[in-house]
């Protein structure tokens, strides 16, 4: 445990020194709070475009809950694209530098060295991801209205699983794959299509953790309980253990060979 | 019992010819060897073994006082080139290298700073690695490998990458250390082979071609050796004195020739006796034994 520590330790202090922990809860903070600051502004925005004032009172006005789905769709997009390009070296990096060998070379585990890099990388996430959200909430509360704290703290914890899956997705390419790129590549693709196949095929994807980010934005606009979302919640999680377990096997593997 | 015994081992990589193939060596505590090779013969590939980097296809490695247990608890190994997290500073990275292998935080920090000191990186102690030059780095990835007190510290080519300051620095780091602890290293520097080690170990095709104390081997192979050196333009005659009696085998460069002899005494007077005969003009005549250079020519051919 105490050699795990070590391995957390410097992954965090890794992450700190190349910036991360500065710019990936900024981007997050940003994300989130542009919607509610746009959303208030709007009509003075189109008013400043030419817009008469009664074409601009036609505009719907979202409601309070509606403006907070739309920071989690905004971190559905940019938010995943940039975790992803941002984790994508965690494990092939080391690997393709050597720096791993010099870990190695004491009496350290793959299972240790792989789930310290795992653990860091959900640190960094979900406090990015508080802080986004946080901000996002006081701000839709100042400007627009209020939305209950319990179905924000749902909607968190749903997507939070979520993003859990995307970080550990990542890390688990980063360990098969010595191309940063193909990391990146097919990381974004399995979300997609987790996503993409669970709103096309409803009925068959009741089960599917790709419902997830979804289900977050319902749990805030349409009062979805979140009771309902029991299963795709445990398959996210088991598949995100089996795939951080899978990701210590392939490190190994890959370097048992290089 | 040795240090370490190895027996048998073999690695292959997918299927190929092995790059290791039944090599079966010993070593002693306390000593210091050197493992010598051409490229390709598989010094890397065994290090890599020993270090518990490389599973082995076949074969077994045995350590005294160590029965299964992680091996690299009881081995620092700097690897041939070196890649440190280039954002952490020495005395980071040396504490971190020290707790990974089951020491304290204040245990590592002392043994970090006692080691900076030893390695004369004192000074860079705080500075980030990527500012380092490659004899620091070399330096400090020998001061990694030995900050849990292995009984064996495994070297791969130490001094090949470095200029002739850092290779002298790094050389005489080895030379004190092996009073400590035993030293395996790979090199193909074989004056630097000569100078620190005790014992030899020469591989050829992953195959032990010669292995020995340093010593006992010369001396068992010691032919001696006439190195003569003319001015410039007087090939022809070196060329011809492949004909003469006394002259076993030669070994010629432009201006100089090394000339495997039987008799050292006799041949050297009737070496000089042509000499002045024929009027050329000597620049340097030079009687002894084979060197290690020889010898590893020899184990490396055959």
């Amino acid at each position: 445990m105490k050699q795990w520590i070590v391995l957390y330790d410097k992954e965090m202090l890794g992450m700190l020194r190349s910036y991360k922990w500065l710019w990936l809860p900024l981007v997050f903070l940003l994300l989130g709070i542009m919607n509610p600051v746009t959303t208030y502004f709007m009509p003075q925005l189109l008013e400043a475009n030419g817009v008469s004032a009664e074409a601009a009172a036609a505009i719907p006005v979202p409601t309070a809950a509606e403006v907070l789905a739309k920071s989690l769709s905004q971190y559905n997009t940019l938010g995943l694209l940039i975790l992803v390009l941002a984790f994508m070296g965690v494990v092939a990096g080391e690997r393709l530098s050597g720096a791993d060998v010099m870990t190695l070379v004491k009496p350290v585990s793959h299972l240790k060295l792989v789930t310290a890099k795992w653990a860091s990388l959900l640190t960094l996430t979900f406090s990015s991801f508080a802080l986004g959200y946080a901000g996002t909430w006081y701000y839709t509360n100042i400007l627009i209205g209020a939305v209950p704290f319990s179905a924000v703290a749902q909607s968190f914890l749903v997507y939070g699983v979520w993003l859990t899956l995307a970080v550990t997705l990542t890390l688990f390419f980063s360990s098969l794959l010595n191309s940063l790129g193909g990391t990146a590549f097919l990381t974004l693709l399995t979300l997609a299509v987790l996503n993409l196949s669970a709103g096309f095929l409803e009925r068959y994807m009741r089960w599917s953790p790709g419902r997830l980010s979804g289900a977050a934005q319902a749990l805030l606009s349409e009062g979805e309980s979140a009771s309902r979302l029991w299963l795709p919640l445990a398959i996210g999680i088991l598949l995100a253990l089996a795939l951080a377990y899978g990701s210590t096997l392939a490190s190994k593997h890959r370097q048992a060979r290089s | 019992m040795p240090l370490l015994q190895v027996d048998k081992l073999t690695k292959t990589y997918g299927g190929g010819k092995p790059a290791v193939n039944e090599l079966s060596m010993q070593i002693r505590e306390g000593r210091c060897t050197a493992l010598l090779g051409p490229n390709g013969a598989g010094k890397t590939t065994t290090l890599r073994m020993l270090a518990g980097l490389l599973a082995p296809t076949s074969g077994s490695i045995a350590f005294k006082s160590q029965e299964g247990g992680d091996v690299r608890e009881s081995v620092g190994y700097l690897p041939q080139y070196p890649a440190f997290p280039n954002w952490m500073s020495g005395k980071e990275f040396l504490t971190y290298a020290g707790r990974l292998a089951h020491q304290s935080k204040r245990e590592a920090a002392g043994r970090a700073l006692e080691l900076l000191e030893r390695v004369g990186l004192a000074e860079a102690a705080g500075k980030r690695i990527g500012g380092y030059s490659g004899g620091m780095k070399q330096r400090l990835g020998i001061a990694q490998a030995i900050i849990h007190r292995p009984q064996l510290l495994m070297l791969d080519e130490p001094v090949s990458a470095l200029d002739p300051i850092g290779r002298r620095e790094v050389m005489s780091l080895l030379a004190e250390l092996k009073k400590e602890t035993t030293i395996l290293f790979s090199t193909h520097v074989l004056h630097d082979a000569e100078a620190v080690c005790d014992d030899v170990l020469i591989i050829r095709d992953g195959r032990t071609a010669l292995a020995g104390e340093l010593r006992a081997v010369m001396r068992a192979h010691a032919r001696p050796v006439i190195t003569l050196q003319l001015a410039e333009g007087h090939e022809t005659w070196l060329r011809q004195l492949a004909g003469r009696p006394y002259v076993r085998h030669i070994d010629l460069q432009p201006n100089e020739a090394r000339i495997g002899v039987d008799d050292l005494e006799a041949a050297r007077t009737a070496l000089l006796q042509d000499i002045l005969a024929s009027g050329v003009s000597l620049v340097r005549l030079e009687a002894g034994s084979a060197t290690l250079e020889d010898l590893f020519m020899e184990a490396v051919k055959s």
